[in-house]
């Protein structure tokens, strides 16, 4: 057995290390649900699969269209609904002809419309430019307004992790605008991940309430998931040295070599098993949508245009209230409308309305009573979609034992929900994000295929053929940040930082540096010097612990096989 | 002499010494055969021992000096050792063209072998005797260098072997006599070498298995080309590999006239198996840790059980003696070895250590290496003169003719058609014989150029000297 005894200052000790390839083609590995479990948990969400379409953009109906209209045709007397929730299925069914103005600033109007002999229902609708059986939040537009404001808000809707790379170090990459980012993470936990990443969220002073709470089961994954990929790896490490010791040690290959792991030109080189042949679905979500915990009244003034200066836009876009009052101003800020109205012979209208840019201004006959204030029609649905959400149990004495502010949250356990995505759709996806950034992936087999041990601080790399004729011969390769190895948790196993020094010198007091990061073998991330057994070269370097020593190639054993003499010199 | 040249192969070969080796080299004395009465007719041809009318004790004392040499020839193709290409084609680059050629020649390392025998008879009858014999092989090593080219065939083998026998001759009548004898044979034998794991299925299996699936040119049938890798040179003990059984031997003499002989014996086929321990040494980090991940762990030192099954092949025996007078004497001797019995020598080995369960890799290895062996023919002739009353002299020259063909030879059984000689006196005063021998026996230079697998192309180079002592006293 070799000596590994620390090394001593002054204290040498001869180390051969060889340049043995094992290049392998098309090693299969078939990852199921357990073995991704095994993964370290930031390695499995930062390895990105593809991003799901929620949003139905491409006309056909998706996870976001399906769970609304689920919520829009459950039966709002259902008494396992919470009373916010059945309040809510109202609210996507309301229409003018159904809707109920009391207690908002259009009350008055109500009292008005009948005296003049018109329905309050047409009033509304008019000035809304609908007709008075139309919903006044159809399910596209409640769709558009939930993607921009509660999902768009949530900061793991709009970008997610990725491999961290020279060109990304933070490894954080965007999110398209109705997407949602599936990670192997997802596919290991059945979607259980989803909220996780998207339920509450805290950090760097950005708070969201979430979307999705509670328990996430799914069936787009059968529980024979599994991923096989075909791998062409050089499977044995790279032979280096631990000073402290100057004993071998060896570095993970795993995608660290010049030879690439994956073949995309080979057609079976992913294969996905375990995905149903029936319609993909989610089998248990909730979603939410905060209240605020106020009542936000309609704003006095147009200014600023075109919003308005209702409190409600202070709120943040994932409370109810924003989402009604975006939702209507993107509908109803345009909007340009007049209408007299009047009543029998007389020629004079009892009633003016005027509506410019979404601004409403009622004029009555002066017996008429009291008009409604001016006041934008978003703000006005606004009112009325808060009134009707804090609606007591009773549909029929709705003002009775009515929800206070801030406990009308909606929580809505969604079932079997399409996600109007094909298994086979989901398939190419993954193949197509892999192929264009396979970094994850790679990460992911070395982490499974980890063939290094020990703590090297530099190893050795013989160049051949496969490189310019000037490169060829032996080189010592400075380890990387990749090189640290890592631990069951997915951390680095040493700290690179405590490598002060990167890189070889030809000098005892590391002044002179020797090695640079010419490209070798395709490495051109790691400090690299090339070695000269026949000329004795000796080279200078300081590991992680402060010690320096020198390395003297003594000879060579074959062309690959090499001896080197470690000196610790301080 | 063709004892010696028994233990030619006997002494060079594992597989040959457990083939034919299990007997010492020269069996009785010089002149011992199928038409001799003395004791150790129990071993040459049991009706013999019916001539022999007074009880009697043999000592024989053997002393073998062996030179052989090999000159290895690569013919093939072969990757340059530190590689670790293990499926053809290979590049250019991979390619060590400096392998394929001649070699330095090697020599076995050893200067002397020791062996013996020791037999009685006892007339129990006016036509019936009882024989009994004990021969046996010492401490028979044989050494080749550490590295070099023999390393693959060949480091060390040792052998220990013995038989006892218990026979009986019966005179029927003035021209026929019949015997039988039991035989109970021993053996122990070592061997040294180091293994090509390419050549064999065990890394091959690991490797083509689920779930590395990569189909390799490992195994029996290796090429050249993925052979004698340096990773996969792994050194390869075989200790106190032991086994032991019975046979039967049957004779018939008849002596038509004063003046002939005829003998004729027939020894059966002894089934053996065996049973030692392995080492195999695995301390290589690509054994050991390097491919842990991909479900490859062996522990640095491989050791388990071990079981070594081949057969001494049966032989059959013809003798003529041709007495003209009483001052001169000529033995004619053929022997005919069923050596196309043993088709190949299998060596099964079990151990814990072997067992790679996530690549269904078993804890049991099978190696055969196949033998292919031929017959072989022994023609040899002694000619024995009184030259004075109490002195003989002999002279013998004989043939034998090679059982390992081309294709399997090895520096373990590096025979060839060998022509032996052999001069012998007997000293006879009183009741005391006193018989001494120098044999020489030569292998022809045999230059091998179609090994399987290149294996053992070369030129071999075997002379074996023998000197041979023996007393025998008569009551």
């Amino acid at each position: 057995m070799p000596d590994t005894s620390p090394l001593e200052v002054g204290q040498s000790r001869e180390v051969a290390l060889r340049y043995v390839r094992f290049d392998v083609t098309g090693f299969a590995k078939r990852l199921t649900k357990a073995d991704l479990l095994t993964l370290p948990k930031d390695q499995r969400r930062r390895l990105w699969l593809l991003d799901l379409n929620i949003a139905g953009t491409d006309g056909a109906p998706k996870l976001i269209d399906n769970s609304l209209r689920a919520i829009r045709d459950l039966d709002p007397n259902d008494p396992a609904l919470g009373t916010a929730e059945r309040n809510m299925v109202r609210l996507l069914r309301m229409t003018p002809d159904t809707a109920r103005l009391e207690g908002t600033s259009m009350e008055e109007m109500l009292r008005i419309a009948p005296r003049i002999g018109l329905a309050p229902a047409q009033v509304l609708a008019d000035s809304l430019g609908i007709n008075p059986e139309d919903s006044f939040l159809p399910l596209e537009r409640a769709k558009n307004a939930i993607l921009r404001n509660v999902i768009r808000s949530h900061p793991n809707a709009r970008q997610r992790l990725g491999p961290k790379t020279p060109d990304n170090p933070e490894g954080v990459y965007p999110v398209p605008f109705g997407h949602l980012p599936v990670t192997l993470e997802d596919t290991a936990s059945d979607f259980a991940s989803l909220s996780e990443t998207f339920g509450p969220y805290a950090k760097d002073g950005v708070y969201h309430p979430g979307f999705i709470v509670g328990q996430v089961a799914s069936s787009i994954l059968k529980p024979d998931f599994a991923m096989t990929v075909k791998a062409n790896p050089n499977a044995l490490p790279f032979k280096g040295v631990d000073g402290t010791i100057a004993a071998v040690a060896s570095v993970n290959s795993i995608g660290n070599d010049k030879r690439p792991l994956f073949d995309f030109s080979d057609p079976d080189w992913l294969q996905i098993d375990g995905l149903p042949d029936a319609p993909l679905q989610i089998d248990r979500l909730t979603f939410q949508i905060v209240d605020h915990p106020e009542f936000h009244r309609a704003g006095t003034s147009p200014y600023p245009a075109p919003r308005g200066s209702s409190s409600a836009w202070n709120l943040p876009p994932w409370t109810f209230e924003y989402v009604v009052l975006e939702d209507s101003m993107v509908e109803f800020a345009g909007r340009d409308f007049a209408r007299d109205y009047f009543f029998g012979s007389n020629p004079d209208p009892l009633v003016r309305m005027r509506i410019e840019n979404g601004w409403m201004t009622v004029e009555t006959a002066a017996d008429l009573g009291s008009p409604p204030p001016p006041l934008y029609l978003h703000d006005m649905l606004l009112e009325a979609a808060q009134v009707r959400l804090h609606d007591g149990p009773d549909p029929a004495r709705p003002d009775q034992d009515r929800i206070p502010e801030g406990q009308a949250t909606i929580r809505f356990e969604l079932q079997n929900i399409p996600i109007g995505v094909t298994a086979d759709r989901i398939h190419q996806a993954i193949r197509e994000n892999i192929e264009a950034d396979p970094t994850g992936l790679v990460d992911v087999a070395a982490t499974l295929f980890d063939n290094g041990s020990g703590s090297p601080d530099f190893f050795y790399v013989r160049a051949e053929d496969d490189n310019a004729p000037a490169l060829r011969g032996d080189w010592l390769f400075f380890v990387g940040p990749d090189d640290m190895g890592r631990d069951e948790a997915g951390n680095p196993k040493r700290d690179y930082a405590r490598y002060e020094r990167v890189g070889f010198y030809s000098d005892e007091v590391l002044t002179a540096k020797a090695s640079d990061r010419t490209r070798v073998n395709g490495d051109d991330v790691r400090e690299k010097v090339r070695i000269d057994a026949d000329a004795g070269q000796r080279v200078y370097y300081q590991d992680d612990d402060g010690a320096a020593f020198e390395v003297a190639a003594t000879r060579k054993i074959t062309d690959r096989q090499i001896v080197l003499r470690i000196t610790r010199i301080r | 002499v063709r004892r010696a040249l028994v233990a030619a192969a006997v002494l060079a070969s594992a597989a040959r010494a457990g083939a034919s080796g299990l007997t010492p080299p020269s069996v009785g004395h010089v002149w011992s055969g199928p038409v001799t009465a003395d004791a150790a007719a129990v071993f040459w041809n049991p009706a013999m021992l019916a001539d022999v009318r007074k009880a009697r004790i043999e000592g024989n004392v053997d002393l073998v000096f062996p030179s052989i040499r090999y000159t290895r020839e690569r013919r093939g193709v072969y990757q340059r050792e530190d590689s670790f290409k293990f499926r053809l084609p290979l590049e250019e680059s991979d390619i060590d063209r400096s392998k394929t050629g001649v070699g330095p020649e090697v020599a076995a390392q050893n200067v002397l072998i020791p062996a013996g025998s020791l037999f009685a008879a006892v007339p129990v009858h006016d036509r019936v005797t009882m024989g009994f014999g004990f021969f046996g092989l010492a401490g028979a090593i044989i050494t080749f260098p550490e590295f070099g080219p023999a390393r693959y065939q060949l480091q060390e083998a040792s052998l220990l072997g013995m038989a006892l026998t218990a026979g009986v001759g019966i005179r029927v009548n003035e021209w026929l006599r019949v015997g039988v004898t039991a035989y109970y044979v021993a053996g122990r034998m070592g061997l040294r070498k180091v293994a090509d794991l390419a050549g064999t299925d065990l890394l091959g299996k690991a490797l083509a298995n689920p779930p590395i699936n990569q189909p390799n040119d490992f195994g029996m049938n290796a090429p050249t080309g993925v052979r004698e890798l340096a990773v996969l040179s792994r050194p390869f003990t075989l200790t106190g590999a032991a086994a032991s059984s019975a046979t039967f031997s049957l004779g018939l003499a008849f002596e038509p006239s004063k003046v002939l002989t005829i003998g004729l014996a027939y020894v059966h086929q002894v089934p053996l198996k065996l049973q030692g321990r392995f080492g195999l040494d695995m301390n290589d980090e690509f054994f050991t840790q390097d491919l842990a991940a991909q479900g490859l762990k062996y522990p640095p030192l491989v050791e388990g059980d071990a079981f070594v099954e081949f057969s001494l092949p049966s032989v059959v025996k013809l003798g003529v003696a041709v007495q003209p007078s009483k001052d001169f004497r000529l033995q004619l001797l053929v022997e005919y070895f069923r050596y196309s019995e043993l088709k190949a020598f299998n060596i099964t080995l079990r151990s814990a250590g072997l067992a790679q369960p996530s690549l269904g890799v078993s804890d049991v290895v099978k190696l055969v290496e196949p033998l292919s062996w031929k017959d072989t023919v022994t023609v040899g002739a002694t000619g024995i003169v009184r030259a004075f009353p109490s002195v003989e002299l002999g002279l013998g020259l004989g043939y034998q003719s090679s059982a390992s063909p081309d294709s399997t030879i090895s520096l373990a059984s590096p025979d060839g058609d060998r022509i032996v000689a052999s001069a012998g006196g007997r000293l006879t005063v009183g009741r005391f014989e006193l018989t001494g021998a120098l044999q020489v026996h030569h292998v022809l230079t045999r230059t091998v150029t179609a090994s399987d697998f290149d294996k053992a192309n070369g030129t071999y180079k075997v002379t074996l000297v023998l000197f041979s002592g023996s007393l025998a006293v008569t009551f």
